[in-house]
């Protein structure tokens, strides 16, 4: 599973959240093994910038190839590369579903909102607390061919989730007694970690 | 497992194809985590969201722990000793000094500008980067009470996804009212954030001036006589509280003039002064609780600049890893009567995020960074030739460093060396004087000492050529000597 000692540390962690899931039965992900299908993408946008950049940060295709992009008024402007196997592939696509990536809901969202509500009020009776002036938001996209989820028979073909969370990180700190926002803040590391990845060669 | 499953995958197609097609369909989930504050032109306004309450959406708010008592309020402004840039191997953390003391001084002068917007080859900034100052002054502007004036990202659920969309976000601040949509369109002009706008049931959060509904003017006094949220009271022919993007400024007959408070900036761009409409905003607060300038309540604003430090800090700005962009995050407290219209900030932090290509402005624009006044102890009775050495005074009372000169000795700062070429001090320098005291007996020499157009004097004397016991023995013995001669001459003369 380890191509590189380099990685052990982004691949431990993942294993170790792995760990703690349910894995009583395993979910199926089915996706083509070509460098042209985008499997995993994630981005972050920035309301306070308006000559943003469309490209996503981080592109992860059915064939293992990892691409990274920073746009130009970023430190680290550029295009990056990789290679991942496809078990690591799939161990990512495991640890975004382990970690509510591919199943968040609407109704689930109004119950997060409101549970951070009511825990600051509890926390900091009478004060308020605005969470931040300007919003940073993190973009999750999954695609895939099919996915059978793990205690599902029910097959979902093309497969296509976008998930997008307000200062998501921010939250996350603010608020740790909120399981999911942890679940979505833990995932959003391990992706976060491929951008500052020792493997990767910068091609543009 | 995953060959069992994909053989029951195509054995159960068929029994699931009405469900599988139900799911095939693309699934966009836009998930919002935190409860959307429809701020307006003050930062806390909002209203009811489901279950989750707002605060109001005429809730105004104050910096630095506002509590109604009416004088000079005091916003101490701080950079974080734990400023890091992890991206830069170059940065000092006094890079970031410069900008902040600006950005104090431009909200104490609180001037009207017009033409604040910089682009391109006309500011100091490369063509890649964001300006810190320009940035660190639309999140201090946050901090002390002050909301975006357009409807920015705390209005909307997701980024922008092409133009059209980004383009919604030039309409003045409102929140989406009972249907929870915004009903906002452009009107008959064309032009998004003008006075002929439509709002539906949208409510609106902007404060505009009751007379010319022009955010790039200011009324005197600013309070609740002459300005208001609601759009009834706007100007015979308006319907719409304007907003003060550029695009809206170019119709009042200004170009490249934008609210420092609309969110959104692009690298190479500088925009570091304040227009009408915040110094507006800002003023309106300071006309207190019962929001009517000229009583006991009122405020002055006052914001100084405390240093790289962690003490006596009401906003505290940060450069660190962090994923989002640049923001301040203020936490504050009712404070009254009225028991729920004015929010008082207690703390205030800004985070910028170091992954940015940030350029740090080194240009002072502190024109008047003038110390308290100094003096030096006069020095008298010196031996002549002699060098003297004045008091040691301390600089105090200045935000930025400033031009430091002397005229008939030298000067040294701190632990350096006497020079008498000009130079600059900074507030905290020890600086100490000296000069070779006069050739002549009861003669001055002076030396004057000038910090940012404040002076003074270092005065040395020597003694007197006739005074002190050395000049009086040495007329005694002549005096003895002079007897003495003349005892012997009259001896001789006498033969005694």
């Amino acid at each position: 599973m380890f191509q590189s000692l380099h990685r052990a540390p982004l691949y431990v962690c993942m294993l170790l959240l792995l760990m703690v899931s349910n894995s009583a039965q395993a979910s199926v992900f089915d996706y083509p093994r070509d460098a042209n299908f985008r499997v995993i993408e994630y981005s972050q946008s920035h309301q306070m910038i308006l000559n943003a950049d469309p490209i996503p940060m981080l592109r992860i295709y059915g064939n293992g190839r990892v691409l990274v992009h920073f746009p130009v008024y970023m430190k680290r402007a550029g295009d990056y590369e990789m290679q991942i196997s496809d078990i690591e592939v799939q161990a990512l696509l495991t640890l975004l579903e382990e970690k509510g990536i591919l199943k968040f809901s609407n109704i689930e969202l109004t119950k997060i909102k409101e549970q951070v509500f009511a825990t600051r009020q509890l926390i900091e009776p009478g004060k308020v607390v605005l969470q931040r002036s300007d919003n940073s938001h993190s973009r999750f996209n999954i695609k895939l061919d099919s996915y059978i989820p793990g205690l599902s028979l029910i097959p979902q073909y093309e497969f296509n989730k976008e998930v997008v969370m307000k200062n998501l990180r921010f939250d996350a700190r603010s608020n740790p007694g909120i399981t999911q926002l942890q679940n979505a803040a833990d995932a959003e590391q391990v992706l976060r970690g491929f951008l500052s990845h020792r493997d990767l060669r910068k091609i543009k | 497992m995953k060959r069992f499953n994909k053989h029951f995958l195509l054995f159960s197609a068929a029994i699931f194809s009405r469900l599988a097609s139900l799911s095939a369909v693309l699934i966009v989930q836009m998930l919002v985590l935190v409860p959307s504050c429809y701020a307006g032109a003050f930062i806390f306004a909002s209203e009811d969201e489901g279950v989750i309450k707002g605060n109001g959406v005429d809730v105004i708010a104050h910096p630095a722990s506002y509590d109604g008592v009416g004088g000079v309020l005091t916003v101490g402004v701080c950079i974080d000793p734990a400023s890091v840039n992890t991206q830069d191997d170059t940065f000092k953390i006094t890079d970031m000094e410069i900008s902040v003391q600006n950005i104090v001084d431009t909200f104490n002068k609180r001037t009207i500008t017009t033409g604040n917007l910089f682009l391109d080859g006309n500011n100091n900034i490369p063509a890649a980067d964001f300006d810190f100052e320009s940035v660190a002054l639309h999140e201090v502007g946050h901090c002390l009470g002050l909301a975006h004036v357009n409807a920015s990202s705390e209005s909307f659920s997701a980024p922008p996804n092409n133009a059209a969309e980004a383009a919604l976000r030039n309409y003045t601040k409102a929140t989406n009212g009972a249907d929870d949509i915004f009903n906002f369109a452009a009107g008959a002009d064309g032009i998004i954030g003008s006075s002929d706008d439509v709002r539906g049931d949208d409510v609106n959060l902007h404060w505009f001036n009751n007379t010319f509904n022009d955010p790039f003017q200011i009324d005197n006094p600013v309070d609740s006589t002459t300005y208001s949220r609601v759009l009834s009271n706007l100007p015979a022919g308006d319907v719409y509280a304007t907003n003060a993007d550029r695009n809206v400024a170019t119709l009042f007959g200004f170009q490249n003039t934008e609210s420092i408070m609309q969110q959104g900036t692009v690298s190479d761009e500088a925009q570091r002064t304040l227009v009408a409409d915040e110094i507006a905003t800002l003023r309106y607060a300071m006309s207190g609780l019962d929001e009517i300038a000229g009583n006991a309540d009122d405020y002055t604003l006052n914001l100084e600049y405390r240093g790289i430090t962690t003490a006596n800090c009401d906003i505290t700005i940060t450069l660190k890893p962090d994923p989002g962009f640049a923001f301040c995050s203020p936490a504050g407290f009712f404070v009254g009567p009225p028991a729920d219209q004015h929010i008082s900030i207690a703390t205030a932090t800004i985070v910028v995020s170091d992954v940015f290509n940030w350029f740090f402005n080194d240009i002072s624009a502190v024109v008047d960074g003038v110390p308290d006044a100094f003096s030096f102890a006069d020095v008298l009775d010196l031996e002549t030739t002699n060098i003297v050495v004045s008091s040691t005074i301390v600089v105090t009372g200045m935000t930025n460093s400033a031009a430091v000169s002397v005229v008939g000795g030298e000067y040294r700062i701190n632990s350096g060396s006497f020079t008498s070429v000009a130079g600059t001090v900074n507030n905290g320098d020890s600086v100490i004087l000296r000069h070779t005291s006069s050739v002549d007996f009861s003669t001055s020499i002076r030396t004057t000492l000038t910090i940012g157009g404040e002076s003074a004097t270092f005065t040395s004397t020597t003694k007197g050529s006739s005074s002190g016991g050395g000049g009086s023995l040495h007329a005694v013995v002549v005096l003895i000597l002079l007897g003495l001669i003349w005892v012997k001459s009259y001896r001789r003369k006498n033969w005694i």
